[in-house]
């Protein structure tokens, strides 16, 4: 005899309120363990219920309610561990370098870019140095033809300065861009890297011209290593991205593009804190005559032998 | 249901169907969140001002380390929101939950912190390059209007819904038997009466009162109390 909606309802509703009240209480993390245990109870008997509602009573509200119910407690109950200091721990000595290792092919692809786009960008300056227009920003080449470092805060008034800040965020902005324009299958960050390298090698050429080029080399020597392997790796990251919607293999697209997410964002969550590290150096230690030229070459030497020592050591050999 | 829904199948065995969030409701979510990061940004200027005299000033004559440090610090704020909310609160932002709207991994489960940063992080290709229009665009064609950031992070919004149980009551002997579909229609009727619009209250009432067996024409002659009396007979009284 089928039970009527009214009566399986008011029958089975105070396990449902229960139930409800439970996953309040789990969320506000004040659960005892005997509570938890009637918790899944609850949960396997509202599942049994909301399979029942299923076939008596398709798309009442019962059945909506009921979706709702069990999606909730599913979630509560079945859900991924919390990020926890072992976690951070275990993710920046073994997730992360083994990451870097894993996509190292793709890192060197941004490398060439890269070093592809200084080499034009330098070569076209240094031939025609009416091509630094196209690719040096007005207000910078001002500078650079008045012959004043915009990284040299003593030498010149605020402006300058303002030069260098932007350059930081536009490495900021292109750390970040090149690993979303991996959408584009990696065309985006090929041309975003690319670019970022015509720039540098631009600006570098200009400087030499006009004789600034020991005093960029001051500036950028410090923090360049760093920075610039960052670049790569995110950019890498963009291009594993890039590879995985083009070339998804026997898989669907839509699964391996996900899978492969994963770790192209781990390299992006990995680099972060380096970022902001060397932002501090390129802050603090980078411009002005404070700190020796001799002891800016021994922090950029030491912080990108050590950055890229990490990344490929680190992990190898405790790994599972 | 019309509607799209995200089924989840769970080691019990049996599927739960989720609502899928609209683009709408998204739309207004981020709205409320954007405003809400931008109130802050305002206050936290005006309790500046009582600080320096000139905020505008103080920033251009700002050593070159400490405008590094808040350009970074704005940057983190911008992209940690949105990834410290979804974690710590079950996959809503504020704005998410007065939508009452919530992410969810493709298989039901709450977003981790990495599901998280992939979303976030790839609100940039979203938003490209002004207002949008990609992420508008790819959810109007996705079947679960999942925008870039979504697809690639396999995350999916879904709608929470509060569904008041209480007019289900235990029938009265007295009660004529309805199917479960009719007492499901005819409660949420009688639930919503006061809210529904009179044209269109008299005329759904008549309807359903013509479908639980009272002849078209002697619906046609009752107002909206004796509709609401009729039909309150019928489930069993409330």
């Amino acid at each position: 005899m089928a039970e009527s909606l009214s009566d399986f309802v008011t029958r089975r509703r105070p396990d449902w309120t229960t139930l409800e009240a439970l996953l309040e209480r789990l969320r506000a993390r004040s659960l005892h363990l005997d509570e938890l245990t009637r918790l899944d109870a609850l949960y396997r008997r509202a599942a049994a219920d909301l399979a029942h509602a299923q076939a008596a009573f398709p798309n009442t509200d019962v059945h909506r309610f009921l979706n709702q119910l069990c999606g909730r407690a599913y979630g509560a109950i079945y859900r991924a561990p919390p990020v926890s200091v072992a976690s951070l721990r275990r993710f920046f000595l073994t997730t992360f370098p083994a990451a870097v290792r894993e996509t190292l092919g793709y890192t060197r692809v941004a490398i060439a870019c890269m070093a592809l786009g200084i080499v034009l960008g330098a070569t076209t300056v240094a031939l025609q140095p009416d091509g630094a227009q196209r690719l040096v920003p007005p207000e910078l080449l001002d500078f650079i033809e008045r012959r004043e470092l915009w990284t040299d805060q003593a030498l010149t008034s605020h402006t300058p300065s303002e030069m260098a800040t932007q350059i930081f965020l536009n490495n900021l902005r292109v750390t970040f861009a090149a690993f979303g324009a991996g959408v584009t299958g990696g065309v985006g960050t090929v041309l975003l890297v690319l670019y970022n390298g015509l720039f540098l090698g631009a600006v570098a050429a200009a400087c030499f011209q006009h004789g600034l080029g020991a005093a960029l080399l001051d500036f950028i020597t410090a923090h360049g290593p760093v920075e610039l392997s960052v670049i790569c790796i995110t950019g890498g990251a963009g291009l594993v991205l890039g590879h995985a919607l083009i070339a998804p293999g026997e898989r669907r697209r839509g699964v391996h593009l996900r899978e492969r997410a994963r770790l192209a964002v781990q390299l992006v969550l990995g680099c972060a804190p380096f970022l902001v590290a060397i932002g501090v150096v390129e802050g603090f230690v980078s411009p002005g005559t404070f700190f020796p030229w001799p002891a800016k070459a021994l922090v950029g030497l030491a912080s990108g032998v050590g950055f890229w020592r990490y990344l490929l050591v680190s992990g190898t050999s405790t790994a599972p | 249901m019309t509607q799209s829904t995200l089924d989840v199948a769970t080691p019990e065995r049996v599927a739960v169907e989720l609502p899928i969030a609209g683009v709408g409701s998204r739309a207004m979510a981020y709205l409320i969140d954007v405003a809400l990061l931008f109130v802050v940004a305002l206050a936290g200027y005006f309790a500046l001002t009582f600080l320096v005299p000139d905020p505008v000033n103080a920033v251009v004559e700002l050593s070159r380390a400490a405008r590094i440090a808040g350009a970074v610090a704005v940057f983190a704020a911008l992209w940690i929101y949105w990834t410290v909310f979804e974690v710590s609160w079950h996959g809503q932002t504020i704005g998410k939950r007065l939508m009452k709207i919530r992410v969810v991994r493709l298989d039901g489960s709450p977003v981790t912190a990495v599901d998280s940063a992939i979303r976030n992080l790839l609100r940039v290709v979203d938003f490209f390059p002004a207002c949008y229009p990609v992420g508008l665009v790819t959810m109007l064609f996705d079947a679960k209007h999942r925008r870039v950031g979504d697809l690639v992070a396999g995350t999916v919004l879904v709608r929470e819904e509060a569904i008041d149980l209480s007019r289900f009551v235990a029938a009265t002997p007295g009660a004529q038997a309805l199917s479960n579909t009719d007492l499901d229609v005819v409660t949420d009727f009688l639930r919503r009466f006061e809210a529904l619009e009179p044209e269109a209250r008299t005329t759904l009432g008549r309807r359903l009162l013509t479908r639980l067996g009272t002849s078209p024409e002697e619906a046609a002659t009752l107002d909206d109390a004796a509709l609401r009396a009729r039909l309150e007979a019928k489930v069993g009284g409330r």
